[in-house]
C-alpha cells in the first residue's frame, strides 16, 4: 500500500515539474522532460498496480459474503458449478495471462467460450449478467477475445471453490483497476448495462479477464464504489481507448490526496491517463516493446493535453 | 548571473577560461613562475573578461534563448592570438583574444586623439613609431555560427585536424568548418519521425583526440556510440555501441534518470573514454563495448535518497569529469562542495572540499569522508547534513601540471599539488 502513496506522490511531483518547465526561462528542456515523463510512466504503472491489488484484496474479503447471496438468489446456478468448474480451471489459468501485461491472448480462452455458452443458456441470473457483459462486449470494438473473456467470466463466479484460487493469482497480477468496475455492473446487470456498456466497450481485453476474477470475489462494496466513481466521471467514448475506466479509479484515490494544485492537474490529465492506460493495454497485448508503450503513452498524454500539443508543435 | 557554467584550460595550461550564466567569459592567466618562490607555480590572475553571449528572443517560437555559456573549447595556438569557441543554447562563437602592448604614435595627418589635422598645417613628415602602452587584452568575435540547432546545444568539440569542430544538441550533431559560418553538415540525427516516439536524447559528444574521423556521443539511456565519419556522411549507424547491462537489483523509479550520461571525455592518449552518470564514473576501453573496464562510485550513499533528489531537481544535475595529463587520475564533482579524485593506478580515491571555511589558502586540503549510515565517526559528515545546493559540476585539470580548477556555484578554486 505504501507503494501506492509513494507512486502517487512521485506522479504529482512529476506533473508539477512538467507544468513548471513550460514557464522556465530558456525554453522547454527536452532531456529533462523526457526523464520526467519516464518517471511519471513508471510511477503510474506502480500506482495503478498497487491500487488495484488492494481493491482485489478487498474483493477477496467480500467474495465470501457474495457467494452466499449468489447461492440463495440463483438456485439454478448451483447446478452449474459442476459444469463450470471445468471451464473454471482453464479460466483460472487464463486469469494469470492477462494479469501479466506482456502476455498475448491466451489460447485457453477459446475453450472457455465454448464451454460457457452452454452454461449461459441454462443459468438465468448468470444469464442476465452474461447478457450484460455480452452486449457490452459486443459493443466492444476490440478484439474478439474480449467477448470470449466476457462470457467466460460469468460462470467463474459461480464456481465457488475454483474461484478463490483464481482470485488469489488475481491479486498478484497487474490488472488495471478500472476493470474491476464492471463487476458492479454484473451485480445489477439490467439497468446498469447501458451506463457501463460504454465503459466496457472502452475497456477491452484486460478488463474482461478482470471481470472474470471479479465475479469470483464479488466485492459488493468495492464494486458499487467503483460503479459510483465511474458514474461520476463522464468519459468520452473512444473505441480505441479500451481502458477508459482508469481515471475513475485513480481519481477516487487522488481525491483523497491533499495536493490541491496537482489534483487540478490530474483532472486535466485524467482523460489522458486513461489514454495512457489503454495504450499500455493495447501495447502489451500486442506484445509491444516497453519503449513503444511508453512512447504511445506520451503520445496519448500529449495528444490530449493542450499545453503539451503546444510543446510538441514547438519541438 | 555569476554562476559558473563551464571551466576549461587551454592546450598549454597557461590560460583558464570560465563561462557563466550571464553570458560572460573570464580568462585567467598563469603568472610566470617566480624563481624566488619555489614552493608554488604561478598564480592565476584575471587576464580578460568579455560578454560572449547576450540573451535573445526567438520570435517564431516565442522562446527566450538563455545567454548562459554551456561550453568553452580552446583552439590550439597558431599565432600570437588565442582562439576559443564558446556556445550558449543556440549559437557558437569563435573569439579571438589578443594582446596589445604597443600603439603607433606620430601620425602625420591625425592628432593623437584622432582628430584630423588640417593638411595645410603639415609642414614636416615623420614616420609613426610604436610606443609601449599598458597591456590591453582584446576579445573580438571572429565567427558566429548560428541557426543550426533546433534544440539546446550541450557540447562542442574541436577536431584534431584543427579545421573542423562538432556541436551537439539533444537530437543532432553538426559538423562545422571553423572558417565557414553559413553552413554545417548534420552528421548524426536521432530525431524520430514522430516526436512522440522519442525515447533518448544526446547528452554529450566529443571528437577523438588523435583520430580526426572518430567521435563519440552519449545518450540519456546510458549508452555511448562511437562513429566513424569515413563510413558514411550521416553517422546514424554507429561503429561501436558501448553499453553496460543494467543491474536488476538496483531497479527503481529513477533508474533511467541516474543512468543518463552527463559527460563523456576521451583520455589524452585516445585509448580510453570516461563517462559520468549520476552516481558513478566509468572508464571504457575503446576496444571493449560490453562493459566498462573501471567503475568508480562517486557518491553511492545517494542511491537511497533518489526520491528526495528527484523532488529538489538535484537528480538532473549534470556533473562533468576530467582526466589528468597522464590519464592516471580522474576527477569529478559532487555535493556539499566536495569533489572526488580516483587514482586509477594506485586504486585510491579521495574526497576533497572546495570552500573558504574549510581550508585556508596554501593549506593542504584535508580529505573528507561521508558517513552513509550507522555511527558517524569524528570528522565525518552524515549524508543528511550535506548541502545539495553546493554542487561542483565543473572541474578542469591542467594538461601538464597537477593544477586543478574547481568551480563551485559562484567561485572558482584553483588547487595545485604540493611541491617539495
Amino acid at each position: 500500500m505504501e507503494f501506492k502513496v509513494e507512486a502517487h506522490r512521485i506522479m504529482s511531483i512529476s506533473l508539477g515539474k512538467i507544468y513548471n518547465s513550460r514557464v522556465q526561462r530558456g525554453g522547454i528542456k527536452l532531456h529533462k522532460n523526457l526523464l520526467v515523463s519516464l518517471v511519471l510512466r513508471s510511477a503510474r504503472q506502480v500506482y495503478l498496480n498497487d491500487y488495484y491489488q488492494s481493491v482485489c484484496l478487498n474483493a477477496q474479503q467480500h467474495w465470501g459474503q457474495h457467494q452466499e447471496v449468489m447461492d440463495s438468489d440463483q438456485p439454478k446456478s448451483t447446478s452449474e458449478p459442476a459444469g463450470y468448474t471445468t471451464p473454471a480451471a482453464p479460466a483460472e489459468t487464463t486469469v494469470h495471462e492477462p494479469g501479466l501485461p506482456a502476455e498475448n491472448t491466451p489460447p485457453e480462452l477459446t475453450i472457455d467460450v465454448e464451454s460457457f455458452t452452454e452454461s449461459h443458456a441454462t443459468a438465468p441470473t448468470v444469464e442476465e449478467v452474461a447478457e450484460a457483459d455480452y452486449t457490452e462486449s459486443k459493443e466492444d470494438k476490440g478484439s474478439g477475445s474480449d467477448c470470449r473473456r466476457q462470457q467466460s467470466s460469468e460462470p467463474k463466479g459461480d464456481a465457488a471453490p475454483a474461484s478463490s484460487p483464481a482470485a488469489i493469482p488475481m491479486t498478484e497480477h497487474l490488472v488495471p483497476a478500472k476493470q474491476i468496475g464492471p463487476k458492479g455492473e454484473e451485480e445489477k446487470p439490467q439497468h446498469d448495462e447501458g451506463g457501463y456498456g460504454e465503459a466496457d466497450a472502452d475497456r477491452g481485453g484486460d478488463g474482461d479477464m478482470v471481470t472474470e476474477t471479479q465475479l469470483d470475489n464479488q466485492p459488493a462494496a468495492s464494486c458499487s464504489r467503483k460503479r459510483r466513481s465511474s458514474e461520476k466521471t463522464p468519459q468520452p467514448v473512444s473505441p480505441v481507448k479500451k481502458t477508459k475506466r482508469a481515471p475513475s479509479s485513480t481519481r477516487t484515490g487522488e481525491e483523497e490526496m491533499d495536493t490541491a494544485n496537482v489534483s487540478n492537474l490530474i483532472t486535466i490529465f485524467g482523460s489522458s491517463f486513461s489514454g495512457l492506460l489503454s495504450t499500455d493495454g493495447t501495447q502489451t497485448e500486442a506484445g509491444g516493446r516497453d519503449s513503444g508503450a511508453g512512447q504511445i503513452c506520451c503520445d496519448q498524454v500529449l495528444k490530449n493535453l493542450n499545453p503539451w500539443t503546444t510543446v510538441i508543435v514547438a519541438f | 548571473a555569476d554562476i559558473i557554467s563551464t571551466v576549461e584550460f587551454n592546450h598549454s595550461g597557461e590560460l583558464l577560461a570560465t563561462g557563466d550564466k550571464g553570458g560572460r567569459v573570464v580568462i585567467f592567466q598563469q603568472e610566470p613562475e617566480n624563481k624566488s618562490q619555489l614552493q608554488c607555480r604561478g598564480e592565476y590572475n584575471v587576464y580578460s573578461t568579455f560578454q560572449s553571449h547576450e540573451p535573445e528572443f526567438d520570435y517564431l517560437k516565442s522562446l527566450e534563448i538563455e545567454e548562459k555559456i554551456n561550453k568553452i573549447r580552446w583552439l590550439p595556438q597558431k599565432n600570437a592570438a588565442q582562439f576559443l569557441l564558446s556556445t550558449n543554447d543556440k549559437t557558437i562563437k569563435l573569439w579571438k583574444i589578443s594582446e596589445r602592448d604597443k600603439r603607433p604614435e606620430g601620425y602625420n595627418l591625425k592628432e593623437e586623439d584622432g582628430r584630423y589635422r588640417d593638411p595645410s598645417t603639415v609642414t614636416t613628415l615623420r614616420v609613426p613609431v610604436f610606443r609601449p602602452m599598458d597591456l590591453m587584452v582584446e576579445a573580438s568575435p571572429r565567427r558566429v555560427f548560428a541557426n543550426a540547432h533546433t534544440y539546446h546545444i550541450n557540447s562542442i568539440s574541436v577536431n584534431s585536424d584543427y579545421e573542423t569542430y562538432l556541436s551537439a544538441d539533444d537530437l543532432r550533431v553538426n559538423l562545422w568548418h571553423l572558417e565557414i559560418t553559413d553552413r554545417s553538415f548534420n552528421i548524426v540525427d536521432i530525431k524520430p519521425a514522430n516526436m512522440e516516439e522519442l525515447t533518448e536524447v544526446i547528452t554529450a559528444a566529443e571528437f577523438h583526440p588523435n583520430q580526426c574521423n572518430t567521435f563519440v556521443y552519449s545518450s540519456s539511456k546510458g549508452t555511448i556510440r562511437l562513429c566513424d565519419m569515413r563510413e558514411s556522411a550521416l553517422c546514424d549507424k554507429h561503429s561501436k555501441l558501448f553499453e553496460e547491462p543494467e543491474d536488476p537489483s538496483n531497479r527503481s523509479f529513477f533508474s533511467e534518470i541516474i543512468s543518463s550520461i552527463s559527460d563523456v571525455k576521451f583520455s589524452h592518449n585516445g585509448r580510453y573514454m570516461m563517462t559520468r552518470d549520476y552516481l558513478s564514473v566509468k572508464i571504457w576501453d575503446l576496444n571493449m563495448e560490453s562493459r566498462p573496464v573501471e567503475t568508480y562510485q562517486v557518491h553511492e550513499y545517494l542511491r537511497s535518497k533518489l526520491c528526495s533528489l528527484y523532488e529538489n531537481d538535484c537528480i538532473f544535475d549534470k556533473f562533468e569529469c576530467c582526466w589528468n595529463g597522464s590519464d592516471s587520475v580522474v576527477m569529478t564533482g559532487s555535493y556539499n562542495n566536495f569533489f572526488r579524485m580516483f587514482d586509477r593506478g594506485q586504486k585510491k580515491d579521495v574526497t576533497l572540499e572546495a570552500s573558504r571555511e574549510s581550508s585556508k589558502p596554501r593549506a593542504v586540503l584535508k580529505p573528507r569522508k561521508v558517513c552513509a549510515g550507522g555511527k558517524r565517526k569524528k570528522d565525518e559528515i552524515s549524508v543528511d547534513s550535506l548541502d545539495f545546493n553546493k554542487k561542483i559540476l565543473h572541474t578542469a585539470w591542467h594538461p601538464q601540471e597537477n593544477i586543478i580548477a574547481v568551480a563551485t556555484t559562484n567561485n572558482l578554486y584553483i588547487f595545485q599539488d604540493k611541491l617539495n
